[in-house]
């Protein structure tokens, strides 16, 4: 340490200072760390280990070349949302060369690391997603209910393509009692963002004014193999979902590729198909429940029924109800006798009243004038008047008359008429 | 109700499952007056025909929205779909309702 050892030391040249392992570490340090400053550089993970502080340790590597690496637990703050590191990622580390001491080798002091595979858009993605979920939009607080029986189900999507017809075959299959209303929507390409959301949103304003009665939304793609589902990465999807007062049901995401729509609505399918199973409920389920529900209403009410008659069955033995029956019988005896006499009386009553019928006919019969013509009378009038003729002053020559006799009428003309004495009565002719 | 209202409009699926539950919860209990059983049981009959009814007549109603008036209310047509032609051709089914 002192220049002064060398001295002791006849093999060291004149001159030469011999340094500790420390010193010349930390020159070598003080070397590297200025000589490099802030470096990038790119490479393999290898043998990444996680110890308990935090801090990750990890080799980068191409195919001639190692290099260790440290990153520090405050700098894992700092890596991208979603970003895992792992063996075998090829990454693009940014840090500063430095020197460990005690084991004597350089290494990275790595302070920003971005996996080399992602694209820039893949990145903005991971921020978004971050940002929303700062935001609470993945919340499972604040994820709706479905509606178990939805009346109305509203399909956001393109109305082409398999999708559709997908949902639409599996919602009439299961549950036709809703009804299935589709706002067409793009789902990819310039503006498809936009469409949707607005088609969200649209739904909501017409159901806050009760235009349309709507239920459940369900938001699906197109339908088919590769599909741009960037739209449904969108923060004004995402916020159309979030702000819908109608549950969302996406069917977006494929079940490897979950998008920011997916994990907003309140509820994900992982296939439109899904969607359409989770939405509603099977006819033939409830058939079956009804069914069950039928045996038990039937079967309840025919137990309490059972039960019922048993009781009165049992009340109706016992020697309290045998006695008053024995007299209402009793009762109902004699109001039989009475009715019964009752019966003759009024059938000893109707013969009286036809004899006393008898004779009055009898005495009406004595008393018609047709009577009196049987015996040689008879009965005169005009034809044109109905008046009995009592007078010759009647009638005049020529007149026609109608005698009634005991058999028939006889019509006969007036020849000439022959009044009584005058008695001086009439006024002069 | 007043008499000059619309007739009475049926009960939801919802509803009819909802009052049947009621209903075999009262009648196997059985601590109501037998009356009021035949009652509940009476009713229950006409709410299974109900939801039978509503399951087996069903028809799916699909419609297409089309914007908004210039009244701010929505438009609807028909919706058809490539499957529907194919069915009426391959077993000449009638066309779905579409009525809103």
């Amino acid at each position: 340490m002192n220049p002064e050892t060398s001295t002791e030391f006849p093999f060291v040249p004149e001159g030469v200072q011999v340094q500790s392992v420390q010193q010349l570490t930390e020159r070598v340090r003080a070397l590297l760390e200025q000589g490099f400053g802030t470096v990038w550089v790119e490479g393999e993970i290898a043998n990444l280990s996680r110890p308990s502080s935090g801090h990750l340790y990890f080799t980068l590597r191409d195919a001639n070349a190692t290099l260790s690496a440290a990153l520090f637990r405050n700098a894992t703050f700092r890596l991208p949302a979603g970003f895992e590191p792992k063996d075998g990622l090829e990454v693009i580390a940014c840090g500063k060369i430095s020197v460990y001491a005690p084991r004597g080798g350089y290494q990275l002091i790595v302070e920003k690391m971005f996996p080399k595979g992602l694209g820039a858009a893949e990145l903005a993605l991971r921020e978004l997603r971050e940002k929303l979920f700062r935001l609470g939009y993945f919340d499972a607080k604040r994820k709706k209910p479905l509606p178990r029986f939805p009346r109305t189900i509203c399909v956001v999507s393109s109305a082409t393509g398999a999708a559709i017809c997908d949902m639409i075959e599996i919602l009439g299959r299961r549950w036709p009692v809703a009804k299935v209303v589709v706002q067409p929507t793009l789902v990819q390409g310039d503006g498809a963002a936009e469409q949707i959301a607005k088609g969200i949103r649209d739904v909501n304003r017409w159901k806050e004014r009760k235009l349309v009665h709507i239920d459940v939304i369900i938001l699906g793609r197109g339908g088919g193999g590769a599909e741009d589902l960037s739209a449904f990465n969108t923060e004004i999807v995402a916020q159309a979902i979030y702000e819908s007062r109608i549950p969302v049901v996406s069917a977006v995401g494929h079940e490897v590729d979950v998008t920011i729509a997916d994990s907003v609505a309140d509820v994900r399918a992982s296939t439109p198909s899904h969607a359409a199973e989770l939405t509603v409920p099977d006819r033939a389920d409830m058939i079956d429940l009804l069914r069950d529900t039928e045996s038990r209403i039937h079967e309840s009410t025919r137990r309490l029924l059972l039960l019922a008659q048993r009781r009165l069955d049992e009340l109706a033995c016992r020697r309290g109800f045998q006695l008053p029956l024995e007299r209402v019988r009793d009762q109902e005896r004699r109001l039989d006798e009475i009715g019964q006499r009752a019966q003759r009386a009024i059938q000893v009553r109707e013969a009286q009243n036809k004899q006393a019928m008898a004779a009055l006919a009898a005495r009406l019969e004595a008393l018609s004038p047709l009577n009196v013509l049987a015996r040689g009378y008879s009965l005169a009038r005009t034809e044109a008047t109905p008046e009995l003729i009592r007078s010759a002053d009647q009638v005049q020559p020529g007149d026609r008359l109608i005698t009634t006799v005991h058999r028939g009428q006889i019509v006969s003309r007036v020849e000439s008429v022959e009044r009584p004495p005058d008695l001086g009565c009439d006024p002069p002719a | 109700m007043n008499p000059a209202s619309k007739p009475p409009v049926p009960p939801t699926f919802e509803q009819v499952l909802a009052k049947l539950e009621e209903i075999v919860r009262v009648l196997e209990a059985g601590d109501t007056t037998l009356e009021e059983s035949l009652a509940r049981y009476e009713e229950g009959v006409m709410l299974l025909k109900c939801g039978y009814d509503q399951l087996r007549l069903a028809e799916q109603k699909i419609l297409l929205l089309n914007g908004e008036d210039a009244g701010g209310k929505p438009k609807s047509k028909p919706f058809e779909h490539p499957s529907d032609s194919e069915r009426l051709n391959s077993r000449s089914r009638p066309p779905r309702k579409t009525e809103y």
